[in-house]
C-alpha cells in the first residue's frame, strides 16, 4: 500500500487530466516522450520509450535511429539559440543602462549641490570648477555616449568620493561577499527547497503538505529585515549565539587560517539564513506546484502501472520534468536576490556590493551608482542566460530548436 | 459505542443553539442513533443544515475568510486610528518626564513606548494608514499602466507588441530595488513619491498577464461580433476584452498590494522611506533596530502588523485565484 497517497491524488485528477495531456501536450510538446526517453537511461525512461512511442504516435519524432546526427543538430539548435538569447540580452542590457542612466542624473539633487550647498563660501565658480571636474557641464546624451564608450573598455570611471578611487576597484573589493552569500544561499534553498516541495507534492494535503504551505505562507509574509531583527534580538542578545554585525571578529588577524574561516562563518551564518528563509517559500511552492503538474502527465501513469515504487516515480521520472519550470525561476529571482542584499548587509553590517549601493546613493555618487547598476544587471542578465543554458541543457525539447516557450506570467 | 454518550453529543447543539456544528463524520459513528435522529427531523432541518453548511463554508474558504479579517482589521485600523489610539502617535514626554521612554508593554502602554515615549500601539495604528495607502496607490498605478499597455499589446500585436514586450524584458531584468533606492534618495522621500515609484516599477507582471489573456481573448467570436456590429477599437477593448481578462488581473492586483507594503517598509527601513515623525509600520522597525538591546517591543510589534498585514493580502489573492480560474484547483 505505499502507492496508496500518491494513487488517490492520481484517482482524483486523473481521468481528465490524461485527456487533456493528450491535446494539449499534443500540439505544444509534441517531442516530450521520445526525447526524454531517448537520452536519459540512467534515469530509468528508456524501458517507458516503445509504451510511449506506441501510445503519442503521431507525435514522435521520426528517425530516432539516427541518434547521433540528431544529437549533434540538437547541439546547435542549443547553440543558436544561445546566441540569439545573448544578442537580446546585450541588447537589454543597453537598454537597462540607458534607462538607469537617464534617471539617476535626471533627478534633482546633484552631487555639486551637496557638497557647496551648504558652504556658503562657495562661490559659482567654484561650482562650475566642480561640475567641469564631474563632467557634469555637458549635455546629458554627451554624458552617456561618453560612459557608455567607457564601458565598453570596462572603465567605469572614478569615484566621486573624496578618495576618487575607481569604481571598478570598489566594486571589485566587495563583489565576492554579496555573490558568495548569495551562491550558498541559492544552494540551500535548493537543496531544502526541492526536496520539500517534492514531498509535499507526493502526499497533497497530507500533514508534510499543509505545515509546508504554512511555512510558505509565512516565509512569503516575512519581511527579511525583520526575520533578521528576531534573530538577532533572540539569537546573538538573549543566547549570545551569533556576533552582532560584522564580517569578522577583533583579533581576526591573529587566528590562522582554519580559525578565520570558522570566524567568517561565525559571522555569516544569520546572514545566509535570512537569505535562504526569504527565498525558500517561493521555490519550494513553485517546486511543488511544478511537481503536481508533471505527476499529472501520461508518462507517469505508465509508471506506476509499471508498478514502481512512489519514491523512483517522483524523485527518479517525475523530478526532472519539474524541475525545469524551477530554473527559470531562478533566472527571475535573481534581481531580487540583489536587492535584498541591501537590507541584509545594512542590518549585519556585512561590507559588501548592497552596503556600496546604498553609501553611493546616500553621496549621490553617480559612477559608483551606474557601477552598480550595472553590475546588477550584469550578474541578473547573466543569471539569466545561464539558466537558459540549463534549461537547454536539461529539456532536450529546447535543445532540438523548437519554438521558443512563451514565458509567460 | 455508548448510546447514551452519542445521544448526548447529539442533543448537544440543540440545547447549546448554534454552539458547535457536528462533524459530518459524526452520523456514521454509531449505527443506534440512526433511528433516533431519523424521527427528529426539527433537529436536522431546522437548526443542522444552516449551521454545517456554514461550517462547511468556513471550512473550504477558510483561507478566503482569515485572509479578509486579517485585511479587515487592518483596514479597521487605519480608519479608526484616531478613535481606538489611547494616544497622539507623536505625542512625546520626553522633556517632561524622562521615565516614560522604552516603557515595556504594560495595560497604559500595550505596546510599549519607544526612545522618545511615544505609544508605540498608537503610532501602530497611524502606521496602518501608511501602508494601505501605499498598498492601493501603488498598484492601482501599476495595474492601470499594465493593464493599457497589456490590452494594447495583445489587441495590436506586431511591432507595438514587440516593443511593449521588449520594455517590460528590460524592467524585469532590473534590479528593481536598486533603481528604487536610488530615485527615491534624489527626489524627496515622501509617500507621495514612494507610492509614484513602486508603482512606476511593478507593471510588468501585469503586462504580461493581460497580453496573454487579449492574445485568446481577441480571437473570441463575440470580438468579431462587435467588430461587425461596427464597434470602434476602443470600445472593443474596453467593453469587450477588459471585462473578459480582468479576473487574473485581480488576483495579481491582491497579491502586488502585497509587496507594496513589503517594499515600502523595507524602503523606510532604509531611512528612504516615510520620514519620522510620520509613523510607519517601517520607519519603526528601524526605530527598534537602533535600540535592538534594550527595547525588544519596538522590534517586534511593527514587524508583525507587517506579517499579517502582507499574510492577509497573500491568503485573499490566493483564494481569490482558485475563485475566479477553476483551472488552479
Amino acid at each position: 500500500m505505499s502507492g496508496a497517497p500518491g494513487g488517490k491524488a492520481c484517482r482524483r485528477t486523473g481521468k481528465p487530466a490524461i485527456a487533456d495531456n493528450l491535446t494539449a501536450s499534443g500540439n505544444r510538446e509534441p517531442a516530450v516522450v521520445p526525447d526524454s526517453s531517448g537520452r536519459s537511461a540512467p534515469c530509468g525512461h528508456a524501458t517507458d520509450k516503445p509504451l510511449y512511442a506506441a501510445r503519442s504516435g503521431g507525435n514522435a519524432v521520426p528517425g530516432q535511429g539516427r541518434q547521433g546526427s540528431r544529437q549533434r543538430g540538437r547541439f546547435k539548435a542549443l547553440g543558436l539559440r544561445l546566441a540569439r538569447r545573448f544578442c537580446l540580452l546585450t541588447a537589454v542590457f543597453f537598454g537597462i543602462t540607458l534607462v538607469s542612466f537617464t534617471v539617476i542624473h535626471l533627478a534633482p539633487g546633484s552631487p555639486v549641490d551637496l557638497e557647496t550647498s551648504l558652504n556658503p563660501l562657495v562661490d559659482p565658480e567654484a561650482k562650475e570648477h566642480f561640475e567641469k571636474l564631474y563632467g557634469l557641464d555637458k549635455p546629458l546624451y554627451e554624458r552617456y555616449i561618453l560612459w557608455v564608450s567607457k564601458l565598453v573598455r570596462l572603465d567605469f570611471g572614478t569615484s566621486f568620493s573624496s578618495d576618487r578611487r575607481p569604481v571598478l576597484e570598489k566594486i571589485g573589493e566587495r563583489l565576492p561577499l554579496t555573490v558568495g552569500m548569495n551562491a550558498i544561499s541559492l544552494v540551500l534553498t535548493l537543496l531544502i527547497a526541492i526536496p520539500m516541495g517534492c514531498i509535499a507534492a507526493r502526499r497533497r494535503g497530507g500533514w508534510f503538505d499543509r505545515s509546508t504551505t504554512l511555512l510558505v505562507y509565512i516565509g512569503f509574509a516575512m519581511p527579511s529585515f525583520w526575520l533578521a531583527l528576531l534573530l538577532l534580538l533572540h539569537c546573538s542578545i538573549e543566547l549570545r549565539w551569533f556576533p552582532l554585525s560584522g564580517l569578522t571578529s577583533l583579533h581576526f588577524e591573529s587566528l590562522d587560517a582554519w580559525g578565520k574561516i570558522k570566524d567568517v562563518a561565525w559571522h555569516l551564518a544569520l546572514p545566509i539564513f535570512v537569505y535562504t528563509f526569504g527565498a525558500l517559500a517561493g521555490i519550494s511552492r513553485f517546486m511543488r506546484s511544478s511537481m503536481i503538474d508533471a505527476l499529472r502527465q501520461d508518462y507517469i501513469v505508465t509508471a506506476r502501472a509499471k508498478g514502481l515504487s512512489d519514491t523512483a516515480i517522483v524523485f527518479k521520472h517525475a523530478l526532472r520534468n519539474a524541475l525545469l519550470p524551477v530554473i527559470t525561476l531562478l533566472g527571475l529571482s535573481l534581481p531580487g536576490l540583489i536587492g535584498g542584499s541591501v537590507i541584509i548587509e545594512s542590518i549585519f553590517g556585512l561590507p559588501g556590493l548592497g552596503q556600496l549601493f546604498y553609501t553611493a546613493v546616500m553621496t549621490r555618487d553617480y559612477p559608483l551608482i551606474m557601477g552598480n547598476l550595472v553590475i546588477g544587471a550584469f550578474l541578473t542578465l547573466a543569471g539569466t542566460l545561464l539558466a537558459d543554458l540549463c534549461y537547454g541543457l536539461a529539456d532536450p525539447r529546447i535543445r532540438s530548436g523548437g519554438p521558443d516557450k512563451e514565458d509567460g506570467a | 459505542m455508548n448510546p447514551v454518550a452519542t445521544r448526548q453529543t447529539h442533543d448537544a447543539p440543540r440545547n447549546a443553539g448554534e454552539g458547535e456544528a457536528p462533524l459530518p463524520s459524526q452520523p456514521n459513528d454509531g449505527k443506534a442513533c440512526r433511528p433516533r435522529r431519523r424521527g427528529n427531523p426539527a433537529v436536522r432541518k431546522n437548526v443542522s443544515p444552516a449551521v454545517r453548511a456554514s461550517a462547511r463554508l468556513l471550512r473550504k474558504y477558510w483561507m478566503l475568510w482569515l485572509g479578509l479579517s486579517l485585511v479587515g482589521l487592518a483596514f479597521l485600523a487605519a480608519l479608526l486610528a484616531p478613535v481606538i489610539a489611547p494616544f497622539d502617535p507623536n505625542q512625546q514626554k520626553l522633556a517632561t518626564d524622562l521615565s516614560t521612554i522604552f516603557q515595556p508593554p504594560s495595560l497604559l502602554h500595550p505596546m510599549g513606548t519607544d526612545s522618545l515615549g511615544r505609544d508605540v500601539f498608537s503610532r501602530l495604528l497611524y502606521g496602518a494608514r501608511v501602508s494601505l495607502w501605499v498598498g492601493l496607490v501603488s498598484v492601482g498605478i501599476a495595474t492601470l499602466i499594465g493593464v493599457t499597455l497589456g490590452l494594447v499589446a495583445g489587441y495590436f500585436g506586431g511591432l507595438v507588441d514587440e516593443a511593449i514586450m521588449r520594455a517590460v524584458d528590460v524592467m524585469l531584468c532590473f534590479p528593481a530595488f536598486f533603481l528604487i533606492l536610488a530615485v527615491i534618495a534624489f527626489l524627496e522621500p515622501n509617500l507621495f513619491n514612494i507610492m509614484i515609484i513602486i508603482g512606476l516599477t511593478s507593471w510588468m507582471r501585469v503586462t504580461r498577464l493581460v497580453r496573454a489573456e487579449t492574445l485568446s481573448v481577441r480571437r473570441r467570436e463575440y470580438v468579431a461580433a462587435a467588430r461587425l456590429a461596427g464597434a470602434g477599437t476602443g470600445r472593443i477593448l474596453i467593453r469587450h476584452i477588459l471585462p473578459n481578462v480582468i479576473a487574473p488581473v485581480l488576483v495579481s492586483a491582491t497579491l502586488g498590494i502585497a509587496g507594496a507594503i513589503l517594499t515600502e517598509s523595507s524602503l523606510s527601513f532604509l531611512g528612504l522611506g516615510i520620514q519620522p515623525p510620520l509613523s510607519s509600520w517601517g520607519n519603526m522597525l528601524l526605530e527598534g533596530k537602533q535600540s535592538l538591546e534594550i527595547a525588544w517591543w519596538l522590534s517586534v510589534f511593527p514587524g508583525m502588523a507587517i506579517l499579517l498585514t502582507v499574510l492577509g493580502y497573500n491568503l485573499l489573492g490566493e483564494s481569490l485565484r482558485d475563485l475566479l480560474d477553476p483551472r488552479s484547483r
